[in-house]
């Protein structure tokens, strides 16, 4: 009898096998190549003259003159917008790496008291991307290998995140405990972008999320609330952090904990790229509506960090877009654009205005822009 | 008779252990289907701000259920998700045209998550019946649209599904079964002519009316007992038949050898069932299912028509007589009782498969005892008929039984030989084409198609011509001796 299963078995196995195996295919128009050999010339010039603004940009940051790195920083980001989409055809994996440096000096140009050692920092990255954008030969891996390639460096991403999620709650959780109330906001704001720009992985580990994340409405049994709004409460509403201590403590746990699981991690291409449509709607559902920072209101915080972890995604599946659909990678890059300049406008000292002070008519701009890009983010999902 | 009832305890513990496997409720989704009704309530009377609070409802069940959902199926999971954000934003932007749309997608989407017809993360599709009608009015649009080319690719997969969710009808009604297996006949004939084209548009408006009946309907335990029993009584009339034939002959070795026959039909048909419901796919299988159906009929049919010959002309009692003392102790050739072993077998297999993987499918269908009961319900009654006949055949003189007998197997030979060209046209093994002159009476097995219809023509006008041959021999016979 087990003889007979095990042969039924094997029988069905080698069936789906053949049933399973089919060809794909990838077609290139000699048109296309000579297009791509014209762009491939005009970059190399683009670089040279970026490579110019970003010794512009250094010079400024060096001396902490804070007008002249809004105005040089400015000046890059505009040319850079000009030629980023011919840098995005020819070598996908290099324009993300230069993207992942040039778009955080230029927003941090735009703060108030700008983070010139980080600055530097970026500002030293970029110069090495745009050096091996320079020197690049088009690539011309395959869609599996790219595709493969895209969801290791979305894994750096997030271990990346992670890591430094522990580091600013640590320094949170230990402000709330030494109660500076002050001390804490400001780290309060700080983890929750790095917990924000990772919240689907976050929801993938089970219980973490909710204890992490829970906002009062979604536990049955309010003792059982924990995590980062539990002490929000506290801050702002309580305007007390008496009592926290045990919250601060729980909370550093399970951050640790996510970070043990971030590293355990094998990340899959469908549900990375799933991913980047829940940050979206994430954005859309619980941010743009103000229920998230019930009593920080810092909600738009949080919807340019789901913002920003979203379009990490995006530059990590350039390629592969390039490869299946270039005109969709066009519209969502226009779309992401569109989004960071709307948020822009609503930049305070270094995050953004209470979600208070927004107008209706200003939270109908963000949602019909996040609307849009979900909507063109969902497309992906096709390819993948 | 005890093997017989060994494999009916056999078939009992293998749905235990199946439908413990299938366990599965069905997700109660009333909690985000009544929050999205009062939101639509809420906002008929443009009442956003309420609106917004009773949506809340859905997206505490959204954050408590996602994980559970996305395991379950990412594509699901990311269009609710989807919904639920524009929901979201069309209550804050105070959006009535968004909100109410993608409120109706999402109840939508709570529908097809509850009844389980989503593309899971395996790729597997579960069809129910609700989303095999959708199915059937979307491939009515394509013909209505004159897009023919998808119109065909439609029928090809209605084909293939129909297994999935036979089950659900043959357990409500034999008649509608019947018509709908008839039907997706009709419709690959009619679509790959251009000159009928149109009409698979009505041939589709009536498969929708016929089967909609059925797509809500609740399961009881007595649907699971009518399955075994529908399924099961053609072959047990077969088996009774025969075994009752070897008591007749008082051959023991005969009796052995249908029985053997009959355990390995149902054993095959558990094995094969299980691997189709729980290894691959109904779906996968469906094609393989008209297959088996198909050869496995039409073998039979041609094994009972010399059968149902034999025990014809067995009925001359005087010639039964000698034949059984020339024969001495073994009236029945070894030959003959392969073949009877053979028979059982096919008969059994033809719908047995069929019956196992129906019976699994209901297990998620309604609490397992009364599942269970079910079957027994039906097996019990099978196995009483079965009871009967035998004491009864037994008892019933030799010339009323042969021709009893040769009538019955000649009833199902003809039923056979048609349902099984009729699977293998379903099976793409035949062209299907259909003539509208012939007759059309699915519950006889009679399809309007010459492939089925001509050997059973055949078939009755040998019968007829070999009963009127043997009576103008007997009045001639009576002649001489007057």
């Amino acid at each position: 009898m087990k003889k007979l299963y095990a042969l039924l078995l094997s029988a069905v196995a080698a069936a789906s096998l053949v049933a399973c195996s089919s060809t794909t295919g990838t077609t290139s128009s000699s048109n296309k190549e000579t297009d791509k050999n014209d762009k491939a010339t005009t970059i190399k010039t683009e670089v040279k003259e970026m490579e110019k603004e970003l010794q512009a940009v250094e010079a400024a940051v060096k001396s902490e003159d804070k007008k002249a790195l809004t105005d040089k920083a400015a000046a890059m980001h505009k040319h850079w917008l000009e030629f980023e989409n011919n840098v995005r055809d020819v070598y996908p994996l290099l324009y993300t790496n230069v993207e992942k440096y040039e778009t955080p000096i230029f927003y941090e140009s735009k703060n108030d008291a700008p983070d010139f050692s980080a600055a530097a920092d970026n500002a030293q990255a970029l110069k090495e991307a745009l050096k091996d954008l320079e020197n690049a030969k088009e690539t011309k891996e395959k869609t599996s290998e790219v595709i493969e390639q895209a969801v290791k460096n979305y894994q750096e991403y997030v271990a990346d995140q992670a890591g430094l999620l522990v580091d600013s709650t640590k320094a949170f959780t230990e402000a709330v405990k030494a109660n500076d109330i002050e001390k804490s906001k400001e780290y309060y704001a700080e983890s929750r972008v790095y917990y924000e720009r990772i919240e689907p992985i976050a929801e993938s580990f089970g219980e973490l999320d909710p204890k992490i994340d829970a906002r009062v409405n979604d536990v049955e049994d309010k003792s059982q609330w924990t995590g980062f709004h539990v002490i929000e409460q506290a801050i702002w509403e309580k305007n007390s952090l008496e009592g926290m201590d045990k919250y601060a403590d729980q909370l550093m746990t399970d951050v640790l904990a996510l970070q043990t699981e971030v590293a355990k991690l094998t990340l899959e291409p469908k549900p990375m790229v799933a991913g980047a449509m829940e940050l979206l709607n994430e954005a859309a559902t619980t941010k743009i509506t103000g229920e998230e920072e019930a009593y920080s209101h810092i909600d738009i915080v949080d919807l340019n960090a789901n913002v920003e972890g979203s379009k990490v995604v995006y530059q990590a599946i350039i390629p592969a877009l390039n490869e299946n659909d270039a005109k969709l990678a066009d519209d969502i890059d226009d779309a992401f654009n569109k989004m960071e300049e709307i948020l822009a406008k609503y930049k305070k000292g270094n995050g953004f205005i209470a979600y208070t002070d927004l107008k209706e008519q200003q939270i109908r701009e963000i949602s019909d822009q996040l609307s849009h890009l979900s909507e063109l983010m969902s497309q992906t999902g096709k390819i993948f | 008779m005890a093997f017989f009832k060994h494999a009916l305890i056999a078939i009992i513990l293998c749905s235990l252990f199946g439908s413990s496997a299938m366990a599965e409720e069905r997700p109660n989704v009333s909690r985000p289907l009544n929050g999205i009704k009062q939101t639509v309530k809420s906002l008929k009377e443009e009442d956003f701000a309420q609106a917004a609070v009773y949506f809340q409802e859905d997206k505490k069940w959204w954050t408590q259920n996602k994980q559970k959902i996305k395991n379950k199926s990412y594509d699901l999971a990311q269009k609710m998700d989807r919904q639920i954000a524009e929901t979201s934003i069309g209550l804050v932007t105070k959006d009535m045209e968004q909100t109410q749309a993608a409120l109706h997608t999402l109840q939508g989407l709570l529908g097809d998550y509850r009844d389980g017809s989503y593309t899971d993360n395996q790729g597997n599709t579960k069809i129910t019946l609700a989303s095999y009608i959708k199915k059937l009015e979307n491939t009515k649009n394509s013909v209505e649209q004159k897009d023919y080319e998808a119109a065909a690719a439609q029928i090809q997969d209605l084909q293939k599904q129909w297994l999935t969710v036979e089950g659900d009808v043959v357990s409500q009604s034999q008649t509608a079964y019947d018509n709908t297996e008839r039907d997706l006949m009709l419709l690959s004939a009619y679509i790959e002519d251009s000159a009928s084209q149109m009409k698979t548009a009505d041939v589709l408006t009536g498969m929708i009316s016929t089967l909609a009946p059925f797509k809500s309907t609740k399961y009881t335990w007595l649907d699971a007992a009518l399955i075994p029993f529908r399924e099961g009584l053609e072959a047990l009339l077969i088996i009774a038949t025969l075994l009752t034939f070897a008591k007749k002959a008082d051959t023991q070795k005969a009796k052995r050898w249908i029985v053997g026959g009959t355990a390995l039909g149902l054993t095959v048909s558990l094995l094969l069932g299980m691997v189709v419901a729980f290894l691959l796919s109904t779906l996968a299988f469906g094609q393989n299912n008209n297959l088996i159906n198909g050869w496995s009929g039409v073998m039979a049919s041609g094994m009972m028509l010399y059968v149902s010959y034999w025990l014809h002309s067995n009925a001359d009692v005087k010639k039964w007589n000698e034949y059984v003392q020339t024969k001495s102790d073994q009236a029945i050739s070894n030959g003959k009782m392969v073949s009877f072993a053979v028979l059982a077998f096919l008969a059994i297999v033809r719908e047995g498969l069929e019956t196992v993987v129906f019976l699994i499918g209901m297990a998620g269908k309604m609490p397992q005892a009364e599942l269970i009961g079910g079957i027994l319900a039906g097996a019990g009654f099978l196995f009483i008929i079965a009871f009967v006949m035998l004491k009864f055949g037994v008892r019933l003189p030799l010339k009323p039984f042969f021709l009893a007998s040769s009538g019955i197997v000649f009833y199902l030979c003809f039923k056979f030989m048609g349902s099984g060209i009729h699977s293998l046209q379903l099976a793409g093994v035949f062209p299907s084409t259909v003539m509208e002159y012939l007759p059309s009476i699915p519950v006889l097995s009679i399809y309007p198609s010459w492939y089925s219809f001509l050997p059973q023509l055949l078939f009755v006008t040998a019968g007829l011509g070999i009963i009127i041959h043997n009576q103008l021999k007997k009045n001639a016979a009576k002649h001489i001796a007057a």
